[in-house]
């Protein structure tokens, strides 16, 4: 049984123009693998991490399932609040936002050790320090009494991942974990998380826009498209040759120094579509340079085959790639 | 080809909240020109300064020191009011288009705007034909210049404000990181048309972007930033293939070289400390020498010049004359 | 100002969604319709002794429907009246706070620096004044009237949304299109007009819809000490005040222009929670 069980999961909000960000996905995660969500702003894979974690926003309804480590987290009385922390834990594209502004690091660090675990505060503080060693941070004693913003970006990022490993979580949601750093320190940090789930042995749910950080990471790959996951693959065969048009047209809208000078770029026509405008047929259809007439007509399903698997009439095969 | 923009020594200083009270340079002694025509990138990390001196040629934000001339004529001094005049060849596309547009304003109304301050003798049905003229050559689908911007995606918002920055005819825009609020499938779009624009209209502009792919698809000089100073200026035909600062090796070694593969980096290199922040900012010695792989003793005591090198490339690294064939990629 | 588009539109629309607070407006629009129609309608002036319905309580006496006060003169007509002077004075207020309190504290947020700093002074010195005393000395110069009230109202009422407009367009000048403004060539007038106080209107209308029963409840606190609208003229206030007097004889003679009061306060304190929700959609 995988760790995370995903099945049917759809994620609603209400108010004026009712808009479904989330529409019927189906993903696992199994035991000490990292899957990563691709997809752009609006193709739900943000609400989808905090809908597993019973964080949507309050006019938001999620339904379907969500099975981790056999409980369902969906439900009445917010059943996911017994894994948020302790099983689960989250890393978020803003750090300086998941840690508290006046506290100095060593605390918050140590609070949640405590929490979780009840040891006492001193062996916190300890655990803390070599939390802080193991997310390499130079002199770690040193910075248990900083305060968040005395930190660069990057040291922020680190200090908020130890936070998230404190209570030793089985899995990790990481939601852009690099988007808001620096173009150079941006492989320190992937390379940093995949060490960590190797040696702590956890799971990793990573969500991104960047097929850069994907690539090095992930042993799985799907690919969202408004509120969809539209192709699954395993990472190598994926970005070897991704089937689903949007998926290709993604990985070569990646600018590349390899490119001649003054070419132009590939790029992906039209527009994402808004979150809610839903039509019928295939959602990538008005952008699709493979369109056919069934596409506008019918919506293809998501088919698995072996372990790979798209949701598209015409996918691409190995002769086109 | 003359010179439009013409930086002397620029300095930008912002005086820093705390005691003792003291100044951040965000820009510092930055020293350039661009011809008219061309199209010169700014590559550099967030908090490097990069956008402030976009900031500070547009004259938003006022210098500490040195000169900025345009079209041979002094213009860092100048009032206001005298600056009014200027808007009209000097015009600045930003990041996030949905920051940068009034959210009670049609597109069509604000693309049309800078017509109303500095063509009053325009009638409105004009303005808005000028405006819907400059949508259609962005690509901007015209039942959307009506909308307001919450209408709207991103994509479409950067055209409108690309086609509000060319609507008075400029001769020279500055584009501050046009791209890095847009999605990856539409980031694409947005360079290509910049790069028509460009050779459609012989605009002349400073890109600045922290992505060295882009900047060096687009532009043929690239300059290369790092908190506050210009470390390298060269050629994108020599830059790319042989960077002789150790910082632009870090930029290129940070870009995929052939989409998709692993970037290089380990976790074992230890995080940057505090770029970008007063505290880093070495008194003396060369300001990448805490997160320098090439560093020597020398570099902590001394601050490495700006001086020209073969092929009419500056550099601002004691090593540079190591590596004539420039540096290699770090190992992985 | 809902053809300034669809910002607005949406606001309205929401603002259609919240129940609380269409009540409210549907019973604001009928009571300025009372007020304003109702006394034309009814058989009695305000100052019109009924020498033979003296004190009588509601609903007993023929054409009072809700009694008489000790003078015999119809309480409807009078608290509608009453109504009709502490609205009034509530309105114009609140006029001159926005015209007042908007042009001054934006013009301040956006200039910044020392203009600010002195327009700023002039607030502080105002605010420091008790409002109390100052009413006191313009009646006694100028006399009493719903004027001298007005004005002794009005010259307050603006200070807080002076303050309340000069932070929003502190915020509002640092924002991205009001850069992109400077550098398309408009200048400080039109930035002001166009951009800045356009985007502050929002709180702008809800501090306003929340400045009329303040203003409501001033002038009745003042009426009631004696020192605003006198007899005959009725108000909110000093209808109160009478009643007071007759609390334990005559409930109803204090009830009735309690009540309304209250009613009419409670509808504009909804009415403003309604709109500051609708505006804001962050809180959605």
């Amino acid at each position: 049984m995988a760790l995370l069980e995903i099945n049917r999961l759809t994620v609603d909000f209400d108010g004026p123009g009712a808009i479904r960000a989330v529409d019927h996905v189906d993903l696992s995660v199994e035991r000490r693998s990292c899957v990563a969500i691709v997809g752009e702003s609006g193709s739900g894979k943000s609400q989808l991490l905090l809908a597993c974690t019973g964080l949507l926003a309050a006019n938001g309804r999620a339904s379907g399932s969500v099975r981790f480590d056999g409980k369902e987290l969906l439900g009445a009385g917010d059943p996911a609040a017994q894994i948020r922390g302790s099983g689960i834990g989250f890393v978020f594209q803003d750090a300086a936002g998941s840690l508290t502004p006046h506290r100095r690091i060593g605390e918050q660090l140590a609070e949640t050790a405590v929490a979780a675990t009840g040891i006492t505060h001193q062996a916190a503080l300890s655990e803390a320090v070599r939390m802080l060693e193991r997310v390499r941070l130079p002199e770690a004693r040193r910075h248990l009494a900083d305060y968040p913003h005395e930190l660069s970006g990057d040291m922020r990022q680190r200090v908020a991942i130890a936070a998230a490993l404190m209570p030793r979580p089985q899995l990790l949601f990481a939601d852009e974990p690099t988007t808001a750093l620096d173009v150079t320190v941006q492989a320190g940090i992937v390379a940093l998380l995949a060490d960590l789930c190797r040696e702590l042995g956890m799971a990793m749910l990573l969500v991104t826009h960047d097929l850069g950080v994907v690539s090095s990471l992930a042993e799985r790959i799907a690919v969202m498209y408004a509120g969809r996951i539209v192709e699954s693959a395993e990472a190598s065969r994926f970005l070897a040759g991704p089937r689903h048009p949007y998926s290709a047209g993604l990985l070569a809208a990646v600018p590349s120094l390899d490119d001649p000078p003054g070419s132009e770029l590939r790029t992906i026509a039209g527009t994402p579509p808004r979150p809610g405008t839903i039509l019928p047929g295939c959602r990538f259809e008005p952008r699709c340079e493979h369109r056919q007439a069934r596409c506008r007509s019918e919506d293809p399903a998501f088919i698995m085959q072996g372990a790979a698997g798209v949701a598209c009439h015409f996918p691409r095969d190995e002769a086109q790639r | 080809m003359s010179v439009l923009l013409d930086l002397r020594g620029v300095t930008v200083r912002y005086a820093l909240t705390g005691r003792p009270r003291r100044e951040l340079a965000a820009v510092n002694d930055v020293s350039f020109t661009i011809v008219s025509g061309e199209m010169l990138g700014l590559v550099g990390e967030s908090g490097c300064g990069k956008s402030t001196l976009g900031r500070a040629i547009l004259g938003l934000v006022p210098l500490a020191a040195g000169e900025v001339h345009w079209q041979g004529r002094r213009i860092d001094k100048l009032s206001k009011k005298e600056f009014r005049g200027l808007r009209r060849g000097l015009q600045l596309v930003f990041q996030d288009p949905h920051a940068c547009l009034d959210p009670r304003m049609t597109i069509v109304e604000s693309v049309g705007e800078p017509l109303r301050s500095l063509e009053p003798q325009l009638s409105r049905s004009q303005r808005a034909a000028c405006a819907t003229a400059l949508l259609d050559e962005v690509g901007l689908p015209p039942e959307l210049s009506n909308r307001y911007p919450h209408q709207a995606s991103g994509g479409q918002l950067q055209r409108a404000v690309i086609a509000r920055a060319l609507i008075l005819n400029p001769q020279l825009v500055v584009c501050d990181e046009p791209v890095s609020a847009l999605d990856v499938s539409v980031q694409g779009q947005i360079v290509n048309l910049l790069a028509r624009i460009r050779r459609e209209r012989g605009l002349a502009s400073l890109f600045i972007s922290h992505n060295l792919a882009v900047v060096a698809g687009l532009c043929e000089r690239v300059m290369v930033m790092y908190l506050g100073r210009i470390v390298e200026i060269a050629a994108r035909a020599v830059l790319v293939p042989a960077p002789l600062h150790p910082y632009t090796r870090m930029l290129l070694d940070a870009v995929p070289r052939s989409a998709p593969t692993v970037r290089r980096g380990s976790a074992a290199v230890p995080p940057a400390d505090e770029r970008g922040n007063e505290r880093s900012m070495p008194a003396v010695g060369c300001a990448f020498a805490a997160r320098c792989p090439q560093v020597i003793a020398h570099c902590h005591t001394q601050r490495p010049p700006l001086q020209p090198m073969r092929g009419g490339r500056l550099v601002a690294c004691h090593r540079a004359a190591e590596w004539p064939a420039g540096l290699p990629p770090a190992a992985h | 100002m809902s053809g300034r588009g669809s910002l607005w539109r949406d606001a309205l629309n929401r603002l259609a969604g919240n129940r609380a607070a269409l009540a409210s407006l549907a019973i604001l629009v009928l009571m300025v319709a009372a007020a304003v129609v109702g006394p034309l309608l009814l058989d009695y002036r305000q100052d019109e002794i009924d020498w033979a319905h003296m004190a009588v309580p509601p609903f007993s006496a023929a054409g009072h429907w809700l009694g008489t006060d000790r003078l015999g003169r119809d309480l409807l007509v009078r608290t509608l009246y009453g109504l009709r002077v502490s609205m009034a004075i509530a309105l114009l207020a609140t006029l001159v706070s926005l015209a007042l309190g908007v042009s001054w504290g934006a013009v301040a947020g956006y200039l910044r620096g020392r203009t600010d700093a002195l327009m700023m002074r002039v607030v502080d010195v105002l605010y420091a004044l008790p409002q109390v005393f100052f009413v006191i000395i313009l009646t006694v110069v100028f006399g009493r009237s719903p004027a001298t009230l007005l004005i002794a109202i009005g010259a307050f009422g603006w200070l807080t949304m002076a303050r309340i407009v000069r932070g929003q367009a502190l915020a509002l000048r640092e924002r991205e299109f009001v850069e992109a403004a400077i550098v398309g060539g408009a200048g400080t007038a039109r930035i002001v007009t166009r951009h800045i106080i356009p985007n502050l209107l929002g709180p702008v209308i809800v501090f306003a819809t929340l400045t009329v029963p303040q203003v409501i409840l001033v002038e009745s606190f003042l009426s009631f000490l004696g020192i605003g609208i006198q007899e005959p003229l009725a108000s909110l206030g000093n209808l109160i005040a009478d009643g007071a007097v007759e609390m334990e004889t005559a409930t109803w003679i204090l009830a009735v222009p309690a009540a309304c009061l209250v009613l009419l306060v409670f509808c504009f304190n909804f009415l403003g929670d309604g709109l500051r929700d609708a505006l804001d959609p962050r809180d959605h």
